[in-house]
């Protein structure tokens, strides 16, 4: 493919964007199975699950609309001037991403209430928590997950679209890499999070642990894949160079994760492999990001 | 021109080989390659990448969340086997 346009300059706010709404949607698809698996002892992680995911979502629009440039037209994505109607683009993921990121926040948000009425932080809205327990919960919290990890994957289609090299490169696995790099991540704060609070059961924290492995298996087959397509291409040498460091950042933050249940990192301090497992995620956003407008 | 001598030249853009068509046609006097124009075999737009990038991203997702659901359910399993195991 021949690469003709110039860089979209997109930078800090959009790295911010892209790890925080990963950030928001993988914790909050964690909230929900750990809903689903039926276990009682989980519900204190979904509860942290649901107040990090909205916790996490609320910069998302702040960066999006800075990056804009003229924040105070940021409702321009969702209305068209030039006849008041709705400004829905199903061809264009920046278009659909902004509808997500609406809808996907209306989600979160009543999540939020419930979870911060269930751990008695906000009374005001023992209602809402009511209201999402049992099968109903479970239907809005399963909802909520489609467009929360539509919000993981359609960065990485963002960037799969745009004439740069590296991103339309990679093709269809940047969607994939990112869902499974937000999901690893999420897993990894969560896990942070349970380690520090004494309402998280601990058998809760082991099956996180095993969750993030898993994730991060498939992180690390995507990321295979990814290269694998920039080699044909003929880029691979775009994302390499100076780019290493944030290559060792993203090896280490996939091993933190694949080791996380062996002996040796068990004599770590508890703190160190999700943090490692968070600027593993961090880091490969920042060098998809910035690697293609180099 | 290709009776004047110059074999390589063309008209850029004239039907639709590249991108369906420019609305616009150049004369090149040699291959675009050397004007660092997309030719008829690499004229490819990136749009290509919507529908696979979003089925990628389903497919992973779910995986990811058939993963999570083993990863809890399994554990609780262990759990309850553990639970059970106990007194004896």
């Amino acid at each position: 493919m021949e690469h003709f346009a110039s860089p979209p300059h997109w930078e800090w706010w959009i790295l911010g964007y892209f790890f925080f709404g990963g950030i928001s949607g993988g914790s909050y698809a964690l909230g929900t199975l750990l809903r689903f698996s039926g276990n009682a002892r989980d519900e204190s992680a979904a509860r942290v699950a649901f107040i990090t995911s909205f916790i996490a979502l609320v910069p998302c629009p702040i960066f999006l609309t800075i990056d804009l440039g003229q924040p105070l037209l940021f409702w321009h994505m969702l209305v068209d001037t030039s006849n008041g109607g709705l400004a829905f683009k199903p061809d264009s993921p920046m278009s659909l991403g902004s509808w997500a990121l609406l809808i996907f926040g209306v989600f979160s948000f009543v999540s939020f209430l419930g979870a911060i009425a269930e751990v008695g932080w906000f009374r005001a809205t023992n209602g809402i928590g009511r209201a999402l327990r049992g099968a109903a919960g479970l239907v809005w919290s399963a909802i909520g997950t489609v467009f929360g990890l539509f919000i993981c994957a359609y960065t990485g289609v963002l960037l799969a679209v745009s004439n740069q090299a590296v991103w339309s490169d990679a093709g269809w696995a940047l969607g994939g890499m990112f869902v499974a790099s937000a999901l690893a991540g999420s897993a990894a704060l969560l896990l942070l999070l349970a380690r520090s609070r004494r309402d998280v059961d601990a058998d809760t924290a082991v099956r996180l642990e095993s969750a993030d492995r898993y994730f991060a298996i498939l992180e690390t087959i995507l990321i295979a894949i990814f290269l694998v397509l920039l080699a044909i291409a003929g880029t691979i040498g775009k994302v390499l160079g100076v780019w290493i460091v944030l290559w060792v950042l993203v090896i280490l933050g996939l091993l933190a994760s694949l080791a996380m249940r062996s002996g040796a990192a068990r004599r770590w301090p508890p703190v160190a492999a999700p943090i490692l497992a968070l600027l593993g995620v961090l880091a490969l956003r920042a060098l998809v990001i910035f690697s293609a407008q180099t | 021109m290709k009776t004047q001598g110059y074999a390589k030249a063309q008209l850029y853009g004239r039907d639709e080989k590249v991108y369906g068509g420019l609305n616009a046609f150049f004369l090149l006097m040699d291959k675009p390659e050397v004007y660092k124009l997309p030719s008829e075999a690499n004229a490819t737009l990136p749009s290509r990448n919507n529908l696979p990038g979003y089925v990628g991203g389903v497919a992973t997702a779910v995986v990811g969340l058939i993963a999570g659901l083993l990863a809890f359910r399994s554990g609780r399993m262990n759990a309850n086997n553990n639970t059970t195991t106990t007194p004896r």
